[in-house]
C-alpha cells in the first residue's frame, strides 16, 4: 500500500450519502433504487448483528444493513433524512441503511486516490479509494466488501499479516 | 448458432417426447397390430431426431435416426411387431433418456450408443415376414372427400375445372418442412383452389407427416403448369399429379372413427409453454394485490363512504378469483408423474420374473408445480420396494391362496387442504416380529417401551436410516437408499407419510403433501412483541396450561399430555425475541407441535390467527438462517418470520 497517489478508478457518477458529517459514495450502477424507511423493520433472529432485519420492498423481501453498525461507528435512531439505499450485490438485493441521500456526482478518476489505511474510522478494506473534489472528501465505498461478513474479516487478517 | 437459449425448449420438448414413447411403446406391446400407435411412435421419433440433429446432438441424432428405420419397416409391415422389437425400442429409449439427462446436466453426451445403434440396424435387414403383398404404404396418403366436400366438386368439374391430386415428397433431409409445405401451398394457390389435403393442413403446418402429402387442387391449368413451379422449390424431390375424373372422385368411408376420436381427444385441451418463473412474478403480483386490498379496507372502513365500500367489495371479490386462478396455473396433474410408472412396472416385472398389475386412480388430480418435480423420485422408490420385497412370487401366492398375478394400487385424491397419494400393495406386508427384533438389537428401543408401541409406530422405524428388513439386497431395492430418504424427501416437501401393513396381506403407504409449495397455512403466534408464523401443519393442538402442571426433568420444562411426557420450550428464548416474557399469568398459552412422532409444547405470549401465507424466501444475502423458514407479508404489508419448526422444536 505504499503508493498514496495512485488513480484507481476511471471516471464514473457516485451516489453521495453521508454517514454523520462524512460524505460517502456508492457506484451509481449499483444502486437499484433509494427508498424511504416508512415501514417497521423486521428483526432476524440469529442474522450478523449489522443486519437489522428484512422490509417488504413492493413484495420482496429485502435484508436490511445499518451501515453504521457494520463501521462501527455509533448508532443513533431514525431520523426524517434516514434513507434506505436498494444495492444490487452477487444478485440479490440489499438495503443499506443511510442517515442521508444528497446527490449524485460525477468523479473524475483523476481525482481518486486510493483510500489510507483508516479513513474517518472505515477500515480502508470497505474501501476503493477517496475522491477530492472542491474541498470535498468523498469516500467511495467497496460495496462487496462493505456488505460482507467473512469477506471484510479475511482481508483485515491478510493485511495484518502481511 | 447459439444455442443456449433453445436448450430450454429442447429439453421440455424431448422429455415429453421420450414420455410419448414410453407410453405408446407400452400400449404396442400390448396392441401390436395397431398401426396407428405405431405412427404416433414414429412421429414422436422422426421430431426427435430432428430437434436434436438442429441443436447438434449427434449421437440422439443417430440413435432416433436408427429407431426411425426399424420404424418405418415396422409401418411398411415388412417387419411384424415382435416382443423383442418392443424390448430393443425400449432400450433404445431409455438411451434416449440417459442422453437426455446428460444434456441437461451439460456433460454432453458422454453415453455408448454404438452398441444399440447396431441391434437396431440389425432389425432392419432381418427377414422380412412374409404377409400377403401389401401395396404401398402411400395408401394412407389417399385423399377421399365426404359427401359434403365432393358436392361442390362435382359442381365445379362440371364447370371445366380439373381435380388433380397432387403428391409431393420432400427431400429426407428437409429441417424446416413446415416451410417448404408453405411454398408449395403458395404456389398451387397461383394456379387454383386447394380442397383437400391428407394430412390435413394444419397437421402440415405443424410438421405432422413424414416427408409427403397429398393435396387435392381445382385448377383450370394443364398438369405440367402445376408440377414445373412446385418441382423447382428448394428441397422439393418429387412431384406426382394425377387428374381424378368426375365419376373417380373417391369417398371417404366412415372406418376411421377410432383415430379421429383419439385426435379430438389430444386437441381439445390447448396449452401454451410458461417458464414458472413468470408464473412465480404473476403469484408475487397477485399477494401484493391482496395485501394492497386489504390496506385500502382498512382506510375506507375509516372514511366510511358507502360508495368506496361497494367498489372495494367488487375489487375484493376480483382479486380473490385472481389469486385462485394464479395458483391454479400452477398446477399440475399427478398424472404426469405417474405415467411413467406402467412402464417401471413393466421393467421390474421383467427383471423380477413377477407378474404385478399396477392400477392407477386419480391421475387428473392437482398439484403444484414445484411439488411435483420432487415427488417423482420418492415414489419410484416406494414402488420398487414394493414390487421387489411386497410381492411375492407366483408360487408363493398361490400357496398362500393369492391371486398368482400381484398387484400395486397406486391412488390420489385431494383431502381439505392438501392431496394424498397411496401405493397399495397385495403382498407378503411387513413382518412386525420381525421389525420388532431388529428395532431392539440396534438398540433403537427397549423391549419395554416396545411392548407399549402400536403396530403404526413399531413400523415407523423402517424409516430410520440404515433400518432394512429385507432378508437379501437384490439388483432393484435395498442399495443402501431406504425409506429415510423417501421420509426425508417427503418431510422437506411439507408432507408427511406414513405406513400400515397387514402381514401376509400388503402394505399401505400414505403420503400427504401439501398442495402447493408456495402456499401455506399458518398460526400468527405473538412472542415478545414480535409477530411469527407457525406452519398449521406441524400443530398437533393448542391448550393452555397452568404454570404448577410444569415440572422439570433434567433442567428442561416438561408438562404431561395425554400421559406423554411433552418438554416444553420458550421459542422466545431460541429467537432472542425483545420484550419481556410476559409469564405472570398463571395460566400459559402453549402450542403443541408435533415433528414427526416426537411432541413439543411450545410457550407463546399470544395467539392470533390462522392465516394462509405466501412463503417468501429471505434471500442469497442472509441465506439461511437457522430457526427460520422464510417470510411472508402481513395483510398491512409488513413482514413476519415463519418458524423453521424442524430447527427449533
Amino acid at each position: 500500500m505504499g503508493d498514496n497517489n495512485k488513480k484507481v478508478e476511471d471516471s464514473k457518477q457516485l451516489l453521495i450519502f453521508k454517514l454523520g458529517e462524512e460524505e460517502f459514495g456508492v457506484d451509481i450502477l449499483q444502486v437499484k433504487i433509494i427508498e424511504k424507511l416508512d415501514q417497521e423493520i423486521t428483526r432476524v433472529p440469529k442474522a450478523p448483528v449489522f443486519v437489522e432485519g428484512v422490509i417488504n420492498l413492493r413484495g420482496d423481501i429485502i435484508p436490511i444493513v445499518d451501515l453504521r453498525k457494520r463501521f462501527g461507528l455509533t448508532t443513533r435512531p431514525l431520523g426524517y433524512d434516514t434513507r434506505v439505499i436498494i444495492v444490487e450485490i452477487n444478485n440479490s438485493q440489499v438495503g443499506m441503511m443511510v442517515d442521508s441521500v444528497s446527490e449524485v456526482l460525477r468523479i473524475d478518476a483523476a481525482d481518486v486516490e486510493e483510500a489510507p489505511k483508516i479513513t474517518k474510522g472505515v477500515d480502508a478494506v470497505y474501501i476503493n479509494g477517496v475522491a477530492k473534489t472542491n474541498d470535498r472528501l468523498i469516500i467511495i465505498l467497496n460495496l462487496d466488501r462493505a456488505l460482507s461478513a467473512e469477506e471484510a474479516k479475511e482481508l483485515k487478517e491478510m493485511n495484518m499479516n502481511a | 448458432m447459439d444455442i443456449s437459449q433453445y436448450l430450454n425448449v429442447f429439453m421440455d420438448e424431448c422429455r415429453e417426447h421420450l414420455q410419448t414413447l414410453n407410453q405408446v411403446l407400452l400400449e404396442l406391446e400390448h396392441n401390436p397390430d395397431n398401426s396407428s400407435l405405431l405412427d404416433q411412435i414414429f412421429r414422436a421419433a422422426h421430431t426427435l431426431k430432428g430437434a436434436s440433429a438442429t441443436m447438434g446432438f449427434n449421437k440422439m441424432a443417430n440413435l432416433t435416426h436408427a429407431m426411425e428405420d426399424v420404424l418405418s419397416k415396422l409401418r411398411s409391415k415388412e417387419v411384424n411387431v415382435t416382443p423383442e422389437i418392443v424390448n430393443i425400442l425400449f432400450e433404445a429409449v431409455d438411451l434416449l433418456e440417459s442422453l437426455a439427462n446428460s444434456i441437461a446436466s451439460g456433460k454432453e453426451e458422454d453415453i455408448e450408443i454404438n452398441g444399440i445403434v447396431q441391434s437396431l440396424r440389425a432389425l432392419t435387414v432381418m427377414q422380412p415376414t412374409p404377409i400377403s403383398a401389401q401395396p404401398e404404404r402411400r395408401t394412407n396418403l389417399q385423399l377421399r372427400y365426404t359427401e359434403i366436400e365432393k358436392e361442390p366438386i362435382v359442381q365445379a368439374l362440371k364447370e371445366g375445372t380439373k381435380l388433380y391430386h397432387i403428391e409431393v415428397t420432400l427431400s429426407e433431409n428437409c429441417l424446416l418442412k413446415g416451410v417448404r409445405v408453405f411454398m408449395v401451398l403458395r404456389e398451387i394457390e397461383k394456379f387454383g383452389i386447394i380442397v383437400k389435403s391428407a394430412p390435413t393442413l394444419k397437421d402440415l403446418e405443424d410438421e405432422k407427416f413424414d416427408f409427403r402429402f397429398v393435396l387435392g387442387v381445382l385448377s383450370s391449368s394443364a398438369v405440367e403448369e402445376i408440377v414445373n413451379p412446385i418441382s423447382n422449390i428448394v428441397e422439393v424431390e418429387k412431384v406426382v399429379c394425377e387428374e381424378i375424373e368426375l365419376n373417380n372422385i373417391p369417398i371417404e368411408k366412415r372406418i376411421q372413427t377410432v383415430e379421429s376420436e383419439d385426435r379430438s381427444k389430444i386437441s381439445s385441451v390447448q396449452t401454451v409453454r410458461v417458464d414458472i418463473k413468470k408464473l412465480d412474478v404473476l403469484m408475487n403480483l397477485v399477494a401484493e394485490l391482496v395485501i394492497s386490498r386489504s390496506r385500502l379496507e382498512s382506510i375506507s372502513a375509516a372514511i366510511q363512504n358507502k360508495q368506496l365500500d361497494e367498489v372495494l367489495e367488487q375489487v375484493g371479490r376480483l382479486t380473490l378469483e385472481l389469486r385462485d386462478n394464479v395458483f391454479k396455473a400452477r398446477m399440475v396433474p399427478v398424472e404426469t408423474v405417474f405415467s411413467r410408472f406402467p412402464r417401471l412396472i413393466r421393467d421390474l416385472s421383467r427383471e423380477l420374473k413377477k407378474e404385478i398389475d399396477l392400477e392407477i386412480y386419480g391421475g387428473e388430480t392437482e398439484l403444484d408445480r414445484t411439488v411435483i418435480d420432487e415427488i417423482g423420485d420418492p415414489l419410484v422408490h416406494i414402488i420398487r420396494n414394493a414390487a421387489d420385497h411386497g410381492i411375492e412370487s407366483a408360487e408363493e401366492r398361490l400357496q398362500k391362496n393369492k391371486p398368482e398375478k400381484g398387484k400395486i394400487i397406486l391412488k390420489a385424491y385431494q383431502e381439505g387442504n392438501g392431496v394424498v397419494i397411496k401405493i397399495i400393495d397385495d403382498g407378503r406386508g411387513f413382518d412386525i416380529e420381525r421389525v420388532k427384533e431388529k428395532a431392539v438389537s440396534q438398540g433403537l428401543v427397549s423391549r419395554e417401551a416396545l411392548a407399549l408401541m402400536k403396530d403404526e409406530e413399531i413400523l415407523e422405524f423402517t424409516f430410520l436410516p440404515g433400518f432394512s428388513t429385507a432378508k437379501q439386497i437384490t439388483e432393484v431395492s435395498g442399495r443402501g437408499v431406504g425409506m429415510d430418504v423417501v421420509k426425508t424427501k417427503v418431510n422437506a416437501l411439507g408432507g408427511f407419510i406414513k405406513i400400515n401393513s397387514k402381514f401376509g396381506e400388503g402394505t399401505t403407504i400414505e403420503i400427504r403433501l401439501p398442495l402447493t409449495l408456495a402456499i401455506i397455512q399458518t398460526l400468527m403466534v405473538q412472542l415478545g412483541n414480535e409477530v411469527y408464523a407457525i406452519p398449521s401443519g406441524y400443530i398437533d393442538q393448542i391448550i393452555s396450561i397452568n404454570k404448577k402442571d410444569i415440572k422439570q426433568v433434567r433442567q428442561q420444562d416438561v408438562f404431561t399430555l395425554r400421559g406423554e411426557i411433552v418438554p416444553l420450550i420458550r421459542l422466545q428464548h431460541v429467537l432472542d425475541t425483545p420484550g419481556a416474557l410476559n409469564e405472570s399469568f398463571e395460566e400459559l398459552d402453549v402450542v403443541v407441535l408435533k415433528t414427526g412422532d416426537r411432541l413439543v409444547g411450545c410457550v407463546v405470549d399470544g395467539l392470533m390467527k390462522q392465516q394462509d401465507v405466501v412463503i417468501k424466501s429471505l434471500g442469497d444475502y442472509l441465506g439461511t438462517v437457522k430457526g427460520i423458514a422464510g417470510a411472508t407479508i402481513l395483510g398491512n404489508g409488513k413482514v413476519a418470520l415463519i418458524i423453521d419448526i424442524r430447527a427449533v422444536a
